[in-house]
């Protein structure tokens, strides 16, 4: 990392960690501010599919609902008064407290406490994700993107038509993660624990993609057959590329819904989210790790602007956007500045980490 | 007999004939051009619009409400969607095949995506999101047999379908210009040899998915009405036909779209009517995974 580099990065922390004192006496610009960084977490993890290991996936929106979901629906009691009870009668007592909860909630009695569902909802995505990676080892290119669209739009419509079980499209209540002592959520503790997960996210990302990892991610990237024959482990890579972006999508989901969604519908698998994902990863900078940031910042607040002229205007723009970039020039919007910044040595132009 | 199962395979066959229209324009365009046309739904949620605009009387040119009969508006809606069939390959998708660029599935299919969205979007701000409801081809319902009976509209789009897929396959089969797009989707450098303008056939392979698709919403219209998602659940049926076909296969994007009207039909009485979405799913997702080439499909040789 060069001094700017590591400058930027202090800065847009300390920026990130501001926020929540700037705005304190606005929840509803620090709702903003964390659907800015659940877009980021979901927009990054989408970019190490495609932008690093080039998996088209159109699944991304359906593990942010996954995970969500399962979080949801065992924090809500899905487990039920049989089996809490069952685990004590066989001496489980330890076991039933910690899953269920002793007195919990009025109405969440049953539940899990969501401090715990949230990390089940991320490996039960992650989970979802390894048999993906797995079914699409032989799909590519429209292959890929065809099955990943049909497995999100089956897992919307499960969602969405066993109403007994997820409430379908009434929507799901789910108990709050953090709560202040008056039972309301405290919004500037959920934005931190958010920025948390996004600092995690990038961090992992970062020591991924720039190690040798990395390598093998962008060797898959630009051509299969011959990063198989040069003996990078293709089964192995394309299946952890799912599981990684898969889990974080689910962890992000499942904290996200936990302390900002509070009802839970089919509507955030919808292919609408996975077109958000993908505009601001596109108009970002696909293949960095910082044009995701980047977009989901832009077009969150272009969205927040655009609210007053017509509910649906916002995906109008950000869908030409997409076109624009595409057509002419790939890179996105990062891809622009850093060519800027390389000329001036302000960004390092190899990657810093090579393999021997 | 029972009447309502009879029912059943007779509406699944009408599906049946509708998808077929829908697919064939995929499954054309995918084997000369290699894109899968993700905007294909709003080609055929176009199809619809531009029927309304032609028949309902909505619009008005030089201060005159447009009301031309539906049997005139269905030619013109189609002709309208085959020129914004045209547009988009001109534009958008011409640098995939003629540029160097890398990795060109990716940006096809991202660009079809991000225009999907565009038109549905684009829709939703212009007309809203109200449903729409041009006029009938065929009013009421015709008496079939006993106690069956079936609306008009339905069995025009039937007999329209059967009329379109027949000359579909004329065209392709029968005609020089099909022989060119055939020998272009087998081997693109060798048809450049042997003198095909393989860009004009892109421009054919774009402009007949656009008059089938412009066709296939402009029959259904009158029957579930036009808004701005209505291609979404028609497109992925059209993507699951032509995965079950084998990709690019023509003869068998009409065996698999009837396949899967009859499997949608008699699942929702056998097993689930709310399920009914989900069989396609379930069949595009085991087709990838055990036969990945399709029915009629060519084994992938990759070189």
């Amino acid at each position: 990392m060069t001094r700017f580099e590591k400058t930027t990065c202090v800065l847009a922390l300390a920026g990130g960690l501001a926020i929540p004192l700037l705005l304190y006496d606005q929840p509803y610009l620090i709702r903003v501010a964390a659907s800015v960084l659940y877009f980021i977490i979901l927009a990054s993890s989408w970019n190490l599919l495609l932008g690093y290991a080039g998996q088209l996936s159109f699944a991304h929106a359906a593990f942010a609902g996954i995970g969500a979901y399962t979080s949801g629906l065992l924090s809500a009691g899905f487990l039920g008064d049989n089996f809490c009870t069952s685990l004590v009668e066989n001496g489980l007592g330890v076991v039933s407290d910690l899953l269920c909860g002793e007195n919990y909630s009025r109405d969440f009695s049953y539940g899990v406490h969501p401090g715990i569902s949230i990390f089940v909802g991320g490996a039960v995505a992650a989970g979802i994700g390894w048999c993906l990676g797995r079914m699409c080892l032989r799909t590519r290119g429209p292959y890929l993107a065809l099955m990943t669209l049909g497995f999100s739009e089956t897992v919307r419509l499960i969602l969405q038509i066993e109403h007994e079980y997820t409430r379908g499209s009434l929507g799901l209540r789910i108990p709050y993660l953090w709560t202040t002592d008056d039972g309301l959520p405290n919004h500037a503790v959920g934005y931190l624990i958010m920025l948390a997960l996004t600092v995690i996210t990038i961090v992992v990302l970062y020591y991924l993609v720039n190690s040798e990892k990395g390598l093998f991610f962008k060797a898959i990237r630009e051509d299969e057959d011959v990063a198989a024959v040069m003996g990078v482990d293709l089964v192995k890579w394309k299946v952890n590329a799912f599981v990684i972006s898969s889990g974080f999508a689910g962890l992000a989901g499942a904290i996200y819904a936990h302390l900002f969604v509070q009802v839970l519908a089919p509507q955030m698998l919808l292919l609408l989210e996975m077109g958000l994902i993908l505009a601001m990863t596109i108009v970002g900078g696909l293949g960095t790790l910082t044009g995701p940031i980047i977009g989901a910042i832009l077009l969150v607040v272009l969205w927040e602007f655009m609210r007053d002229i017509s509910p649906y205007a916002h995906m109008l723009l950000f869908a030409t956007l997409v076109i624009i970039v595409m057509k002419f020039f790939r890179e996105g919007i990062f891809g622009l500045i850093a060519r800027r910044l390389k000329a001036k040595n302000l960004i390092s132009k190899a990657p810093p980490f090579t393999v021997e | 007999m029972d009447y309502y199962i009879l029912a059943q395979v007779i509406n699944g066959v009408i599906f049946g004939l509708i998808y077929a229209l829908i697919a064939l324009g995929l499954t054309v365009v995918f084997s000369i051009m290699r894109v899968v046309n993700f905007s294909h739904g709003e080609f055929y949620m176009l199809g619809g619009y531009a029927l309304y605009a032609l028949t309902a009387g909505a619009v008005t040119l030089f201060s005159i409400p447009l009301i031309l009969p539906t049997i005139v508006g269905l030619p013109l809606a189609m002709v309208a969607v085959a020129i914004f069939g045209i547009l988009v390959e001109r534009g958008l998708l011409r640098p995939v095949y003629t540029a160097r660029m890398d990795r060109p599935e990716e940006y096809a299919i991202i660009l079809t995506f991000g225009l999907s969205l565009f038109l549905q979007y684009g829709a939703l701000v212009t007309v809203g999101p109200y449903e729409m409801t041009p006029g009938s081809f065929w009013e009421g319902s015709k008496h079939i047999i006993g106690d069956l009976y079936l609306g008009g509209d339905r069995l025009f789009a039937a007999g329209t379908s059967v009329f379109l897929i027949g000359a579909t396959l004329f065209f392709i089969y029968g005609t020089w210009t099909g022989r060119a797009l055939m020998a272009t989707a087998q081997n693109r450098v060798g048809s450049t040899i042997v003198g095909i303008n393989t860009v004009r056939m892109n421009i054919t392979a774009m402009a007949l998915a656009g008059l089938l698709a412009g066709a296939a919403g402009a029959l259904l219209a009158p029957v579930f009405l036009v808004y701005p998602d209505v291609g979404q659940i028609p497109v992925i049926k059209g993507f699951v036909i032509i995965v079950l076909g084998g990709m690019g296969s023509i003869l068998g994007a009409v065996i698999a779209a009837v396949i899967l009207g009859l499997v949608e039909s008699l699942g929702s009485v056998y097993f689930s009517v709310a399920y009914r979405d989900v069989f396609a799913f379930l069949v595009l997702i085991g087709v990838l995974l055990f036969r990945p080439h399709g029915l009629l499909g060519q084994k992938a040789r990759r070189v």
